[in-house]
């Protein structure tokens, strides 16, 4: 049939397909007395359009009470959540009316992937303040400036050795675009494809428009997706290669087995193997399920996710060894500590990790931890649902039986969360578990509640487990005093982002030139890194301790020579260190509670201050709480 | 000419002139202005046309970002391979050529109909998509107010170095205070005064710089050099204190 043929039948039947069973909101809309004589519907795009100028009156909603938390006034995170009902709650519903279609299904995805990465941008609407962001803006200044890849970043020393998010944000700055608005723009970029994979994929995965379209919005309830997988981090872009390859192999093994799809599926795995080192692990984690699945199951085409797990395999480890072999000490620690946190738990041989662990000051509202938990609940519950009824169903998609597979890795993830670097790793991997959880809480949602029974009942409860889950995610995508801008706080590392700190880096940067080794905390580090183009000694990229320095009362002949062995002539003091705990349970970097023990009290003022009247050093800058300390000529002494 | 050829056509005019924008030096706001089509839109598009011309609508849409993203990052390994490195010509050339030889290898093998299905933008569309914009940007001017008008401390930055030769010193002051200050400066060497600047009126974001000359070392001893700046306001009170030791 000509295509174009085609496309006016489809307009057509769409036409008459929403004359015929208008919703009860729509015909609302378009027959009551809200807009009488005036169609609010579009005969495909549905309540699209409506529905667009809903959310942005939420994302304004959320802007205002950003605005609100800067001004402190108290009313800022009511005025946050409304923002974020008023995005969701009308998407969520239409999602489940049987009435849209699959391109307002498609549509309304991407408009509620839209806002909330608008949510995450308005956080910060001219800079980046999220802590991870710092790192890869400052392998983008290396690339940039050197015009080279692979320049050393000692403060995530993993980064340029995975430059797909550089590479692409590089090419629009050396374009003329300032870096912020070039690496907005590329993670705007990832979560347009990973809204369209997803969907793709689950429909691949023998779903309905319906359930696909509810399945990827779930997929936004992960912790992950809201902030985390919304900065500009090497996962942001990973992600959606890792679901856009994911597509591609279920393209290929439901049978459509073209060159084009092949280089889909080769390109996207290549991708995610040069951008993100964990999603790259991950990926290969889910094709070796997946594939098992099929090969257990005798499914057609089972070559083809097993092939994929073995060359993403094969890809990871040869990247990891000939290019990125500096990640290998980076993640070994974590994993090895995860795992040994764990079972000393297991074993009773150590505590429980508190969950909502309240912060120095403010801790999470009690409906807030009842939401975190109840979604955690209604997840773990609905998987083995899920899973049951997709095992028992015959003639099961064999993709839909492994993403059921994978979303068993929820509950071992649970375990992980009762530890401290388990629950780190755990958080970490809600975005890749959730591919699995999300299609499978989809399927019950809509088989065991919206389907069942009584219509409305089926609606309304459908409506408020999803709304569970999905604002259960919300909460736990951040604390809550870095949910909301707001007074400064003391290593809280989007709420410690302020001017007088990155004045002061930038007069280090203009007055002394960059380079300089300096020793710090954790939020100078990063500004000091990035506006001040600065070598701020960190632990795990110079593979220099000088924590002891760092935190000890005196600057006595030890501690000068250890800052002489290790060539650190100057250092930058936060003197708001000793005001509170850290937020986020260190001052300076995470190895430091290895020397100081878990903090009970703020900083020692005496550590800080320790620079003062030493002869050789110069107290060269002073704005009130930083203060810049100049120790070339007692370092440059014989001992 | 249907819709989809138009967009192509516009895609090729897009590179073209983006091309043409770098080779004369044309204001770096043009290129600014087409680096995110010509960068994350074109390739992909011109790929899915030349890889995949019977994709349509979201599929297409989905294949083209893949593509595009995936050609942007292995073209920057392939230009971090080459003497130059990655910089703006490298990408306005690598890309343009890429967009065009794509569009060219899909002219060639794509059907005559629409591949990008793009919905016919009726009633209620285009205004509901106008509010939406004005409401969003209203959001962001709301989001950058708050950004300006933050309630935060303001500051005041104090600082020395030692000058060009031993017996000098530069000394600033930058006042962020938010509102117009009165300060009073004082220099001393090993405790003797040996320079004030009173009142020193900056205002907000005004930074002052001088060189001032002090007393040179003698042989074998250093000796402290201590600038104190105080608010007019409260001469009693230290507000911002530096000191640098000048060796002989």
């Amino acid at each position: 049939m000509d295509p174009r043929h085609a496309a006016k039948s489809a307009t057509r039947a769409a036409r008459t397909q929403v004359r015929a069973s208008p919703t009860i909101y729509s015909s609302r809309l378009t027959n009551g007395s809200l807009l009488r004589g005036a169609s609010l519907t579009h005969p495909i795009l549905g309540l699209f359009p409506v529905l667009t100028v809903v959310a942005s009156v939420g994302v304004a909603l959320v802007a205002i009470g950003y605005t609100a938390g800067r001004l402190l006034l108290p009313i800022a995170p009511a005025l946050f959540w409304l923002g974020m009902l008023i995005i969701t709650v009308p998407i969520l519903v239409r999602m489940l009316a049987h009435a849209a279609g699959r391109t307002e299904r498609l549509s309304l995805i991407l408009l509620m992937s839209m806002a909330l990465f608008l949510v995450k941008v308005l956080h910060s609407p001219l800079d980046f303040t999220l802590f991870d962001e710092f790192h890869h803006w400052r392998t983008v200044d290396d690339i940039v400036a050197t015009g080279r890849l692979f320049s050393p970043n000692n403060i995530l020393p993993a980064s340029p050795y995975y430059p797909g998010l550089e590479i692409v944000t590089v090419a629009l700055v050396q374009l003329g675009l300032p870096l912020f608005v070039a690496g907005s723009a590329v993670v705007a970029a990832a979560k347009v494809l990973i809204s369209l994979a997803l969907f793709h994929l689950f429909e691949e995965a023998g779903a309905s428009p319906r359930l696909a379209g509810l399945a990827s919005v779930l997929y936004m309830a992960n912790p992950g997706y809201l902030f985390f997988d919304a900065q500009f981090s090497y996962e942001s872009l990973a992600l959606p290669f890792a679901a856009a390859a994911l597509f591609g192999l279920a393209r290929l093994q439901n049978g459509r087995l073209t060159a084009g799809m092949m280089i889909i599926a080769v390109l996207s795995i290549a991708a995610v193997v040069v951008t993100h080192h964990l999603t790259s692990y991950f990926l290969a984690a889910i094709l070796l399920i997946w594939g098992l699945t099929s090969f257990i199951r005798h499914n057609e085409h089972r070559w083809v996710p097993m092939v994929a797990a073995i060359g993403t395999i094969v890809a990871t480890l040869l990247w990891l060894v000939t290019v990125a072999p500096v990640t290998i000490e980076y993640l070994v620690p974590i994993v090895t500590g995860a795992a040994g946190e764990v079972l000393a738990v297991l074993g009773g041989g150590a505590p429980i990790r508190e969950l909502f662990r309240p912060a120095p000051s403010e801790a999470a509202a009690l409906w807030e931890q009842l939401l975190g938990f109840g979604s955690v609940i209604v997840v773990a519950l609905s998987v083995p649902v899920g899973v049951f009824v997709l095992l028992r169903r015959r003639g099961s998609n064999a993709i839909a039986v492994s993403l059921a597979m994978v979303s068993l890795a929820f509950g071992a993830s649970l375990l992980g969360r009762f530890t401290e670097r388990g629950g780190e790793i755990a958080g970490r991997s809600s975005e890749f578990i959730f591919v699995g959880a999300a299609y499978v809480v989809a399927l019950v949602v809509l088989l065991k509640l919206v389907d069942q029974g009584h219509r409305r009942w089926g609606m309304l409860s459908g409506t408020i487990v999803l709304l569970i889950v999905l604002f259960g995610g919300f909460v736990l995508a951040l604390p809550p005093w870095a949910r909301i801008p707001g007074r400064y706080l003391v290593s809280a590392d989007t709420r410690s982002i302020e001017p007088q700190a990155i004045e002061a880096a930038e007069w280090m940067l203009e007055r002394l030139g960059p380079g300089n080794r300096i020793l710090t905390d954790r939020t100078n580090r990063v500004l000091l890194t990035t506006y001040g183009r600065q070598h701020a000694i960190s632990a795990a990229g110079d593979h220099i301790n000088v924590r002891a320095v760092f935190f000890a009362r005196q600057l006595g002949p030890n501690e000068i020579q250890r800052l002489r062995e290790t060539s650190v002539p100057y250092a930058v003091i936060d003197e708001r260190l000793s005001t509170s705990l850290p937020f986020v349970g260190v001052y300076a970097e995470r190895g430091e509670l290895a020397t100081t023990g878990p903090h009970r009290q703020p900083m020692d003022r005496a550590a800080l201050t320790k620079y003062d009247g030493q002869a050789g050093v110069d107290r060269v800058f002073d704005s009130g709480d930083i203060q810049v300390y100049d120790m070339s000529q007692a370092i440059s002494d014989e001992p | 000419m249907s819709r989809s050829r138009r967009f192509i056509l516009a895609a090729g005019v897009v590179a073209a002139l983006s091309l043409v924008a770098y080779i004369l030096h044309l204001v770096p706001t043009v290129l600014a202005a087409a680096a995110v089509p010509l960068v994350l839109v074109l390739p992909g598009v011109a790929l899915q046309r030349a890889l995949f011309p019977r994709a349509q609508g979201s599929e297409a849409a989905l294949l083209a970002t893949t593509l595009g993203l995936s050609a942007v990052i292995f073209l920057g390994f392939f230009l971090n391979l080459l003497p130059g490195g990655l910089n703006a010509a490298a990408w306005v050339i690598s890309l343009g050529i890429l967009t065009v030889v794509a569009l060219g290898v899909g002219a060639i093998r794509g059907p005559h109909g629409s591949s990008w299905a793009i919905v016919v933008p009726d009633h209620p569309v285009p205004l509901a998509m106008a509010c939406a914009v004005v409401i969003t940007g209203s959001a962001f001017l709301i989001a950058r107010i708050g950004l300006e008008e933050q309630v935060r401390p303001g500051f005041t930055q104090l600082w020395m170095l030692p000058g060009d030769t031993r017996s000098s010193v530069t000394v600033g002051v930058r006042n962020e205070e938010r509102a117009t200050e009165s300060f009073a400066l004082v220099l001393d060497v090993d405790g003797e005064p040996v320079a004030q600047w009173s009142p020193l009126v900056l205002e907000p974001n005004q930074e002052w710089v001088t060189q001032a000359i002090v007393p040179a070392p003698e042989e074998g001893s250093a000796v402290s050099a201590q600038a104190t700046l105080f608010r007019v306001s409260d001469l009693a009170t230290p507000y911002r204190a530096v000191h640098v030791w000048l060796e002989p």
